[in-house]
């Protein structure tokens, strides 16, 4: 499977900015534009329809909807939209999503996740199929539900997670699966592995499920302001309790309860002073543009077929970010 | 300039609703609504575009429904969408049409509280603090929203009866009124809405109001007639209509269109509205005729006439140019 370039963004910055800077990713030759939907943040479907209609070829893939706070009914509507304005340009990536937030918007316990990704996956495949869907879910139950259209061509869906449960799953069913930012290389190999046990199970050909990564990704002409860059990044996704393995497998002592506190009471930059800066390059892609173009080959060669970077920082970095990209998809 | 919005239903493909959006906005509407009907062209992503291809129209969700748009999303959604448009972006919400919500699994309880729940909870959100909220279609423990927009969202409830209009006036912005009014029931609601408002201490004079109104038009006025009827068939399958069918005093036979277009067959369903029925309930005919029925609804106080530009090239044409000698 010939290897994509992707970008993403996180939704700390005004959206306006994120709509010039997808324009501006898919001229310097990226293929994907993800957008994660941090609950709070800005929203990740309706900041890809602008990025769609503000590109010319890239796909747009929110990530990652919630199957227990989106309803699949009106997310297979919103996404068939979508797909309708760019026809072949619109994908999904469907995951538990973060615990803290989802406690907050009243979902405490996440129950069965493989089940109800499953359910989710294929309510959504019946709906944009055209079929009339009964499925009594766990979470969500559809009596008679129909789509009214159908998206001009398929719109793919993967499952983001970092759980052997879920990734298996993901193998099974899924047309690609997104490993989340801010793994470890040795984390990002396990990962592989749940995804190719999944795979082996259904009797799948492994090019089937595309495997993209998220990867943080900080670019400066001296590197040490990417690395500091990227610390808050790397702070951010720590406030997750499920991250205690990753932390685990690269082996530096980092503060992990304090940093969940911290977060919580939005103390962002506090808990970023947690992460130890050597730390910093074992979970993301940090430095200066030589130093990014090789760790990022070293995410490749670990098994990511589709790394999706950030595009951020000063305008500096931005254009250090966005040279990366032109150098990486350059002769293709 | 007498303000004019224009609502699509979703029924059309998204990229002829982006051109019809900013051709109506050059043509002189000022509010660009998208109707959210369950299995159709989504409200939100739809708003996004339209925000984005064109200048200065208001764009705006209509409805959200609690039992299905949980309110964290949902507040992202329009804030997100506020922020690279500021003071372009409302929200109508609404409990739905209760078929559409019976297939998505959802059967409301009380359906007013469930509203006045939302409207609290999405206002609580953009503030930026944390909310708590217990209600019967969601739960929100904590959730705090961690950016605001520069300019308020104001907040539409959909009102399909006198009595949501009342409550409307007691915690919304404003009131958005259902397509397939008569004149004397605008005036109705409007007159609750406003009922509403004072109990509540409020000020009406900064509430706005706007009504969808089922249009078309041609030039012979019949064919946009036999538009309308198809129209208000698919209107006519919520429940919710009673009250206004009941006030127009025709004999309609409701359950009978509930069903058919429960099975997807609207042209049997249209048989059932009568004649009538078109006129009562909507705004038919040629372009004279069509703007002097829109004058009655805005002679009854309402700020906003809700139309459609649908159809064929012609007729879309034609409603194109009522918009314009409407607003002079």
């Amino acid at each position: 499977m010939a290897v994509r370039l992707g970008m993403r963004f996180d939704g700390f910055d005004p959206v306006g900015e994120t709509i010039e800077v997808a324009a501006q990713a898919e001229e310097a030759g990226a293929d994907t534009i993800w957008m994660a939907e941090h609950l709070g943040y800005r929203e990740a479907a309706v900041s890809c329809m602008a990025f769609a209609l503000k590109t010319q070829r890239a796909m747009v893939i929110p990530t990652a909807v919630m199957p227990y706070i989106w309803h699949p009914m009106p997310t297979a509507m919103q996404f068939a939209t979508m797909a309708e304005a760019a026809p072949g340009r619109v994908g999904i990536c469907v995951s538990v999503g973060n615990l803290l937030n989802l406690r907050e918007s009243g979902v405490p316990h996440p129950e069965k996740p493989v089940r109800v990704i499953r359910e989710y996956v294929e309510a959504l495949r019946a709906l944009w199929n055209g079929e009339t869907v009964d499925q009594e879910g766990l979470i969500w139950q559809l009596r008679g539900a129909r789509l009214a259209f159908k998206p001009p061509k398929p719109i793919p869906i993967f499952i983001a997670s970092t759980g052997p449960q879920v990734l298996g799953l993901a193998g099974r069913i899924a047309d690609g699966v997104l490993y989340s930012g801010g793994l470890s290389l040795a984390s990002i190999k396990k990962c592989a592995d749940f995804a190719d046990i999944g795979i082996a199970k259904a009797g799948r050909d492994p090019s089937e499920v595309r495997k993209a990564g998220f990867v943080y990704f900080a670019c400066s002409k001296n590197g040490t302001d990417a690395v500091e860059a990227n610390r808050r990044k790397i702070a951010f996704l720590f406030r997750n309790s499920a991250q205690a393995d990753n932390i685990a497998s690269v082996g530096i002592p980092i503060d992990h309860e304090a940093i969940i506190e911290l977060v919580k009471a939005r103390k962002l930059d506090e808990a970023a002073q947690l992460i130890p800066p050597e730390a910093v390059t074992q979970f993301t892609v940090a430095g200066t543009p030589d130093q990014c173009r090789e760790q990022l080959q070293a995410y490749i060669d670990a098994g990511v077929e589709e790394p999706v970077i950030e595009v951020s920082g000063n305008d500096e970095e931005k254009a250090l970010a966005l040279e990366v990209i032109r150098e990486f998809t350059a002769g293709r | 300039m007498p303000k004019i919005g224009i609502r699509f239903d979703g029924f059309e493909d998204a990229p002829e609703t982006f051109r019809v959006a900013a051709l109506a906005e050059k043509a002189g509407a000022t509010g660009l609504w998208m109707t959210e009907h369950i299995g159709y062209r989504e409200s939100l992503v739809s708003c996004m575009a339209f925000a984005m291809k064109t200048k200065n129209a208001m764009v705006i969700p209509a409805a959200v429904t609690p039992y299905l748009f949980h309110p964290t999303p949902t507040a992202m959604s329009l804030a997100t969408m506020a922020e690279a448009f500021p003071g372009r972006v409302g929200v109508s919400v609404a409990i739905g049409n209760t078929l559409d919500l019976k297939e998505s699994g959802k059967e409301p309880k009380d359906a007013v509280q469930a509203v006045e729940d939302y409207v609290r909870d999405l206002r609580a959100m953009w503030t930026a603090e944390a909310v708590e909220s217990e209600t019967e279609a969601y739960n929100l423990a904590g959730v705090r929203m961690s950016f605001k927009t520069d300019k308020a969202i104001p907040i539409y409830v959909t009102a399909l009866g006198s009595e949501v209009a009342s409550k409307a006036g007691e915690v919304a912005d404003g009131m958005l009124m259902s397509a397939g009014f008569s004149v004397p029931f605008v005036e109705n609601c409007l007159k609750r809405f406003r009922e509403g408002a004072a109990q509540a201490g409020r000020d009406v004079s900064v509430l706005r109001t706007a009504a969808f109104i089922h249009f078309s038009v041609s030039e012979d006025g019949h064919s946009a007639r036999e538009d309308v009827r198809r129209k208000l068939a698919f209107l006519f399958r919520n429940r919710l209509m009673a009250e206004n069918i009941a006030s127009s005093g025709i004999p309609i036979d409701q359950d009978a269109i509930v069903d058919a277009v429960a099975a997807r067959d609207l042209k049997k369903a249209a048989t059932l509205v009568p004649d009538e029925a078109i006129e009562a309930f909507g705004v038919a005919g040629t372009v004279a005729d069509c703007k002097k029925s829109l004058e009655a609804y805005v002679a009854t106080g309402l700020d906003e006439p809700v139309i459609q530009v649908a159809g064929d090239e012609a007729a879309k044409t034609l409603a194109l140019q009522v918009i314009r000698e409407f607003t002079g």
